[in-house]
């Protein structure tokens, strides 16, 4: 009878550890369903030392946060994503699907359970704060060598600093990464591949027009000989070169240094199959182009670069195509007459506020709906692979468009909401392949009125420059020629 | 999150330096200097008329021969000197990729602009409209029956032509 009653009791103890309470049975945990899904989607920036605030990668991380976390998923604010789902769709997105959504909505409404069974593993992380999926730390690292002061109060203008580049062949990468060394007080840093202009050597000037002395300035070279100042023969001057398009593209590409640091961007991965040239045989110098930002506080600021080698051989190169052409406000943008040396001479070296893009109109106050489109042309058959644009904070939303050569149009990517906070390359997730004879467009909206509530300065004129007081209009469609591909 | 960009952010970067190409201004124009590989499809210009064909689109008819562009803007000079020495010619080209260049009615008209352009938003020229000289630059499809235009730029040289 006592082992009768035993086994009744230990059956129904099975039965009863079987069957989840009414709670746990509907409601998701962290264990077996959440943990997952923040881990994917948002730990490449919720993690220490990376431009989210706080870590989200465990339990005990993301507990704390849950209410937070359900407001933002709610919104859809969180995990950023800006592509319009009606149209194309691209491997990086990290936008989450309605019921992925649901069931942190569920798991937060249920008082966020940790829940039975291991915890997901974390992917992997470089210890030291690098970027790539892989989590692997890069093979190469440069170091800035100073740590630059940002005042905390007060605009820096964008400027250019150079460090001799560290080796002097070709290296072969499958990715690079910049890091700011302090995301809150970076605007963005570019790098670049140059050589330093005949009768320059790097010393100490100021940083910019007025701006304080530094070292890693090119100056005037006191003991230049005029015969010694020619570049070696077959390295690139840094300089300006008369050269047709087709040349000047590859001269670009030859100067490609190791990438931007923008906000959102992370380690620029090169996709199976390609490989990009780190020219040391042809420049001697990194060039930084370097754009702070106030924080409220004094904030130092130390750039760093890192290369991931390649492991594979590849004759794919990754190409960029510029829009070359546009129109705006209902113009054809015509350039004014090229300047006579002696215009030159008495212009001065700079355009304040309309470097950049010297035909389009400044954007007039409060106008909310100013717009530019941009042209650029196949002429050989292609490949797309991503899409990018770049505005500042009166950037409203963009649409890009391919024209097929018997006419068809169709819209390849449409932000309605642009941010500048995350600029997103949007890779296609199929690569598309374009005949010869298609162009494509990139259809750019600016709102310069109180509605944008990013926008500091309704009442203002808006220029094109790198500051960020001024707007800019970039876009870039990455591709690689149809005959690169192993299809050919 | 964010391959390929590295030649376009150079080119970013580049904008920056001192005396370093800039932008679209000045793609076209500049000397040739490299030995040029020729494309599939050439990039021309050429000068004619705009004439709007019932259901079939619009062409450009008295047209010059095709002279090979270079990518880019026109400078203000080219352009005046394309009118002064204007000759209208024979060819006769089917012009696509228009939208831009029309009036906002014929811009929202056209494929699924109207899906995300409202009336207030229309960047359209009105450079194409029956009747006009108007330079164009563009890629041009040869054709057996018909040869294309695929635009790139319209520029209006006269309200009317011939």
């Amino acid at each position: 009878m006592r082992v009768r009653i035993a086994a009744s009791v230990t059956v129904l103890g099975l039965l009863w550890a079987g069957m989840p309470t009414a709670s746990a049975a509907e409601s998701p945990t962290y264990n077996q369903d959440v943990g997952s899904i923040l881990l994917e989607n948002c730990a490449s920036c919720h993690r220490p030392n990376q431009v989210a605030p706080m870590s989200l990668l465990s339990y005990k991380d993301a507990r704390p946060w849950a209410r937070a976390i359900k407001s933002k998923v709610a919104s859809r604010e969180m995990p950023p994503w800006f592509a319009d789902p009606s149209y194309g769709t691209f491997s990086n997105d990290i936008s989450l699907t309605d019921d992925e959504i649901a069931t942190v909505l569920a798991w937060v409404d249920a008082g966020s359970p940790e829940g039975d069974g291991p915890a997901p593993e974390a992917p992997r992380f470089s210890d030291a704060g690098w970027s790539h999926p892989s989590g692997t730390e890069p093979d190469y690292v440069i170091e800035f060598p100073i740590a630059w002061e940002v005042p905390a109060e007060g605009e820096t203008p964008n400027f250019n600093l150079y460090t001799p580049l560290p080796f002097n062949d070709v290296l072969r990468v499958s990715a690079t990464q910049v890091r700011p060394g302090n995301y809150a007080a970076t605007h963005h840093i570019t790098t670049g591949l140059v050589n330093m202009p005949p009768g320059k050597v790097l010393g100490t000037g100021p940083a910019w027009s007025g701006g304080p002395m530094v070292d890693y300035v090119p100056v005037d070279d006191p003991d230049a000989d005029p015969a010694a100042q020619a570049i070696p023969a077959g390295r690139p001057q840094g300089g300006r070169r008369a050269l047709d398009p087709e040349a000047r593209e590859e001269a670009a590409a030859q100067r490609a240094g190791f990438g931007p640091y923008i906000p959102g961007v992370g380690a620029d991965v090169a996709r199976a199959g390609q490989v990009r040239e780190i020219r040391g045989d042809l420049f001697d110098y990194v060039i930084w182009n370097l754009h702070y930002q106030a924080t409220g506080k004094l904030e130092q600021a130390r750039p760093s670069i890192g290369a991931w080698i390649a492991t594979e051989q590849s004759s794919q190169r990754v190409r960029s195509l510029g829009l070359r052409e546009a129109t705006s406000e209902g113009r054809q943008l015509v350039a004014a007459p090229p300047l006579t040396a002696e215009e030159r001479a008495l212009a001065g070296p700079s355009q304040v506020g309309q470097g950049l893009n010297p035909t389009l109109d400044p954007i007039p106050p409060n106008d909310g709906n100013w717009t530019v489109t941009g042209v650029g042309a196949f002429q050989n058959d292609a490949v797309i692979q991503s899409l990018f644009v770049h505005a500042h904070v009166r950037g409203n939303d963009f649409t890009w468009l391919l024209t097929y050569p018997d006419g068809r149009e169709e819209v390849l990517l449409r932000v309605p909401n642009y941010n500048f906070d995350w600029q997103f390359e949007y890779e296609l997730a199929e690569p598309l392949r374009v005949p010869a004879g298609s162009t494509v467009k990139s259809i750019a909206r600016y709102d310069n009125s109180r509605n944008n509530r990013r926008n500091p300065a309704p009442q203002k004129e808006v220029y094109w420059s790198e500051q960020s007081w001024d707007d800019m209009y970039l876009t870039n469609v990455s591709y690689i020629n149809a005959d690169d591909t192993s299809e050919n | 999150m964010n391959r390929n960009r590295v030649a376009f952010w150079m080119a970013v970067a580049l904008v920056s330096l001192p005396a370093a190409p800039v932008s679209w201004v000045e793609a076209a124009g500049q000397p040739q200097t490299a030995e040029r590989r020729k494309p599939q499809v050439e990039m021309v210009q050429a000068v004619g008329c705009v004439e709007e064909r019932t259901g079939n689109g619009w062409w450009l008819t008295r047209a010059s021969e095709p002279e090979v562009s270079p990518a880019g803007v026109f400078n203000q000079d080219q352009v005046d000197a394309v009118l002064a020495a204007l000759e209208l010619g024979t060819r006769e080209f089917q012009l696509i990729g228009v939208a831009d260049f029309l009036d906002a009615e014929g811009l929202l008209a056209t494929g699924n602009r109207a899906d995300f352009t409202s009336a207030d938003q229309v960047n359209a020229t009105g450079d194409l409209r029956p009747g006009r000289t108007v330079l164009v630059k563009g890629l041009l499809i040869e054709g057996d029956e018909v040869s294309r235009v695929n635009l790139t730029t319209v520029v209006g040289l006269a309200d009317s032509c011939g």
